[in-house]
């Protein structure tokens, strides 16, 4: 194992970079801010309060994603030892399976961005979207959009903490993981930014669903390109 | 009131046409792309008559008909509320 010299740690931060990015394009987290902060401006809220909702969101998707990425951190590390050499190729193959569900269910087909999410579940998101009033509400809404995402968030997040812990030092863990929270939650900021800005939400998910295909094959193809890069990195010999 | 009874998606009941809870949420629709109060009541008013006058010969219609038909009247009025309006299902 080489876990500190240059060749694997560039290999490893862009690894993590490109698990981060495409964690990014997922569109739960999205949607539900827009439907906040339409429900928002349709009840005349300042523009203040709007922000405070918005930014009361972000901060609890960030910490819910800090908790899963921290609690699976810990799942991999006490199962790390149990792990062979024989094992990673679950790190390829489970990435190429996320990118075949993406292209085929993340979006439902017609109009709109209506995602894969259980009918029941969506009109649920909906209807606490437009009860959300204060700040706490909004960073509840925040963490559970965050959690509903797992199903296609858990493999970029344990492929990440898997090569976090056999090449990053513990001590960085808590940086790293930051880090990648944070350009995971940056579409949330950027679409904040937009409506404080003064933009309409016509203009943001019009450019979404003009969009959602290019992001869902942008997604599939970085996640099958990742699994090929780990997949070349692991068989010349770098990682093990 | 109008007699037309309005079918809720995913539910058997039905329950009266109410003029002001369109009109309500037309205005919200307005707001949440920043058009003016003055020009969103405006829109919901044209939008409400017309939809009054579409209701006129049925008796039962769904909520997703009022929708439709509600975003169609209000893209004469203001395209990019029309627009939000119509995604708001379509959004999650």
């Amino acid at each position: 194992m080489q876990p500190y010299s240059l060749e694997s740690t560039w290999n490893i931060v862009a690894i993590l970079l490109a698990f981060a990015v495409i964690q990014a394009t997922f569109q739960i987290s999205v949607s539900v801010l827009t439907l906040l902060s339409g429900h928002s401006l349709g009840k005349k809220r300042s523009s203040c309060r709007l922000l405070g909702l918005d930014l009361a969101y972000i901060v609890g998707n960030f910490s819910m994603l800090m908790l899963v990425f921290g609690a699976i951190l810990y799942a991999v590390f006490t199962a790390v030892n149990d792990i062979s050499s024989h094992d990673w190729w679950l790190l390829v193959v489970a990435p190429v399976v996320v990118a075949l569900v993406i292209l085929s269910r993340y979006y439902r087909k017609g109009r709109g961005t209506a995602l894969w999410l259980p009918r029941s579940a969506a009109a649920y998101l909906t209807d606490r979207a437009k009860r959300t009033h204060n700040v706490f509400e909004s960073l509840m809404l925040g963490a559970a959009s965050a959690l509903l995402e797992l199903p296609f968030t858990i493999v970029p997040m344990t492929a990440s903490a898997y090569l976090m812990i056999l090449f990053v030092r513990p001590i960085d863990h808590l940086m790293v993981a930051s880090i990648y929270c944070f350009i995971v939650v940056t579409p949330l900021i950027l679409t904040t930014i937009l409506i404080a800005g003064g933009h309409r939400l016509s203009t943001i998910q019009r450019w979404r669903e003009d969009n959602k295909a290019f992001l869902q094959y942008a997604a599939a193809a970085m996640l099958l390109a990742t699994a090929l890069f780990i997949h070349v990195f692991v068989s010349k010999g770098l990682a093990l | 009131m109008s007699d037309t009874y309005v079918v809720k998606s995913g539910r058997h009941d039905s329950e009266p046409f109410d003029p002001l809870k369109l009109h309500g949420s037309i205005i919200a629709a307005c707001l949440a792309v920043r058009a003016f109060e003055g020009e969103a009541h405006d829109a919901a008013e044209h939008v409400c008559r017309h939809v009054i006058d579409w209701l006129e010969d049925k008796t039962e219609v769904t909520s997703a008909d009022i929708r439709r038909v509600s975003s169609e009247f209000l893209a004469t009025y203001h395209p990019e509320a029309a627009y939000m309006y119509e995604q708001h299902k379509l959004i999650l």
